[in-house]
């Protein structure tokens, strides 16, 4: 397992940012998605030990973070959301800086410096002054300051914060880059595209709370409610009598036909008991796939205890 | 194959073992010499050594100096006239104070540099103590450093050894005086630096306190009629400490050695609490 948390509970004074937080993630690259102000951010302090937490505990890559806070942050990458630079450095001077104090050797600091400024694309600007870089030039220097010296696991804050749309879409490759290269990576946002672009796990938090958990595509595919596309010949108008009877949900959609929502376990079986009672024929029937953003809405809508899958 | 590969890669380096304060010394002293003004004010704060190097040599060598002579005919270099060497050094130590370390947290809280730095392997105490190293020890070199070199020569171009025999032991008062203008200034300036939101409101509040607090000071102890008041001022306490180390009475108008202690250690840990407090490495600076 890459990262655990068990009854996480983290406070700013009066204010309970983490309550009750579990949650056990172990993909190559996994996704902490949730509205602004759910508490991403204090989680990813509180795994660097930034912030201590009032109670629970923290597993980083088998190490328990409240124990061995350097040990974890010696292995971990952090990008963090806001804009954050060291003053009066060039990018190779600023990134081998902060190679050593994660404990590498100054050669060895020097060429990391190099070879991550290169990676995310900076090799032309490695010599300005990072005060003198624009935004989006700062986000792919924390970009390289969290790879700098070679971590097992990277912690992106809102990493495409503040990108204009080509920006954003070299931002989200370089990610996918470093999860392919072996690095595990785990991504704080509340923009669904980022995740569905990048990871393969998600984990929906809202209001200090895990609310879901599990693989991108299972998640989707999760047992519930159904939608099909539905187009009939006969009697609609019987058709839709009958499955406003059975229960089933029934939206128009112009040209792709009516969309029919089952409900739990029900699936397309009910359509065609609906047709045949209603005397009319089912002609066309497709099943509209959940999307990311239905999960994360219905996630967040669903009052019941946090599920999960995958 | 390439010569020289370049290509970003996992790699299983080596890793240091001791924690992160020789790269935040590093660092700082790299940020306090990164331009050539700070540079310039170093070499210009070494002019004071050269002058008194030029004095020691006319003296020994053509006003009465040689074998079997009384060098000291024209003008004894005694431990007084360090203690006005050091008293010229502070005003130099004033300026790269300003220019080195008024910055050093300052712009580290700006910039935000605390949540890259933080979130690495990096203690609050190793940060504050690499930070604090730096800047005492180019605080040193404008101070204790010039003394003792200034001590070095006047031992080379003496015409014996009678002069080693009788001052041996002023390198070791010389370096102590350095060590305690050094660490006293830089401790206050760290505190300006950590409480101020530039490293130029931290140089403007570190000049106020230099220069104001000495007539401050001066008129609080004509109110009360106590000379101890008088060690409230900067320069007056460094200055009382520096006389009782070099073995000098203070003057009249001059502090007494035990409260300018007690002050210069007050404000020493009173710093030491402002900076600790200030450097929370969960806090961003908006």
């Amino acid at each position: 397992m890459i990262l655990r948390a068990e009854g996480l509970r983290v406070v700013y004074g009066p204010i309970v940012a983490l309550d009750e937080f579990n949650l056990a993630v172990g993909g190559r690259a996994a996704a902490l998605l949730g509205p602004n102000g759910a508490g991403k951010s204090s989680f990813l302090r509180a795994v660097l030990g930034l912030v201590p937490p009032a109670a629970g505990r923290i597993e980083v890559l088998g190490v328990d973070a409240g124990l061995r806070p350097l040990e974890v942050r010696r292995r971990v990458g952090y990008m963090p959301e806001r804009d954050a630079i060291l003053p009066a450095a060039n990018a190779v001077a600023a990134l081998t800086y902060l190679a050593r104090i994660s404990g590498l050797f100054p050669p060895d600091a020097r060429r990391r410096a190099h070879e991550a400024l290169d990676f995310v694309g900076l090799a032309e600007q490695r010599y300005r002054l990072l005060s003198t870089l624009s935004q989006g030039t700062r986000q792919r220097f924390r970009l390289a300051a969290a790879i700098v010296h070679d971590p097992d696991l990277v912690l992106l804050d809102e990493p495409t914060n503040g990108l204009d749309p080509p920006g954003r879409r070299e931002m989200l490759v370089l990610v996918r880059k470093i999860a392919d290269l072996g690095i595990h990576v785990l991504l704080c946002t509340h923009l669904l595209p980022d995740v569905e672009a990048t990871c393969e796990e998600v984990v929906v938090i809202d209001r200090g709370r895990v609310r879901l958990t599990g693989n991108i595509e299972e998640l989707k595919r999760m047992a519930g409610t159904r939608t099909f596309a539905v187009r009939v010949a006969g009697d609609e108008a019987g058709f839709r009598r009958e499955a406003a009877s059975l229960g089933l949900a029934l939206a128009d959609r112009g040209r792709e036909g009516i969309h029919v929502t089952t409900p739990d376990g029900a699936g397309s079986s009910a359509v065609f008991r609906a047709a045949a009672a209603g005397g009319a024929v089912v002609s066309r029937l497709t099943e509209v796939r959940r999307s990311l953003e239905d999960v994360f809405l219905e996630s967040l809508r669903d009052p019941s205890p946090p599920s999960s899958a995958g | 194959m390439p010569v020289y590969d370049l290509t970003y890669r996992r790699a299983n380096l080596p890793r240091r073992k001791e924690g992160a304060f020789a790269p935040v010394f590093d660092q700082s002293l790299r940020y306090g010499f990164r331009s050539r003004w700070t540079k310039g004010i170093f070499i210009a704060s070494w002019l004071p050594a050269l002058v008194y190097c030029s004095m020691i040599y006319i003296r020994n060598g053509f006003a009465g100096g040689g074998r079997g002579r009384d060098v000291n005919a024209g003008f004894d270099l005694g431990l007084d006239w360090y203690h006005v060497f050091f008293q010229i050094e502070e005003i130099w130590l004033l300026v790269l104070a300003c220019a080195v370390g008024a910055g050093l947290l300052a712009e580290d809280r700006r910039a935000n540099a605390l949540e890259l730095l933080f979130a690495r392997p990096l203690t609050r105490l190793e940060y504050l103590a690499g930070k604090a190293a730096a800047l005492v020890s180019i605080l040193f070199a404008v101070t204790g450093l010039p003394a003792v070199v200034v001590w070095l020569f006047d031992v080379l171009v003496a015409p014996d050894w009678s002069r080693l025999r009788e001052t041996w032991d002023w390198p070791i008062r010389f370096v102590a005086f350095g060590l305690v203008l050094a660490a006293a200034t830089s401790l206050v300036v760290l505190a300006l630096s950590a409480v101020a939101k530039s490293g130029r409101y931290a140089a403007v509040y570190f000049a106020i306190l230099f220069f104001l607090s000495l007539p401050v000071s001066a008129i609080l102890a004509l109110i009360t009629g106590q000379r101890a008041v008088r060690a409230l001022g900067y320069q007056a306490s460094v200055n009382a400490v520096g006389k009782e180390l070099f073995g000098l009475f203070p003057r009249p108008n001059e502090p007494p050695f035990a409260p300018a202690l007690v002050v210069l250690l007050g404000a020493a840990a009173a710093s030491a609490a402002v900076a600790w407090a200030r450097t929370r490495p969960s806090e961003v600076v908006k």
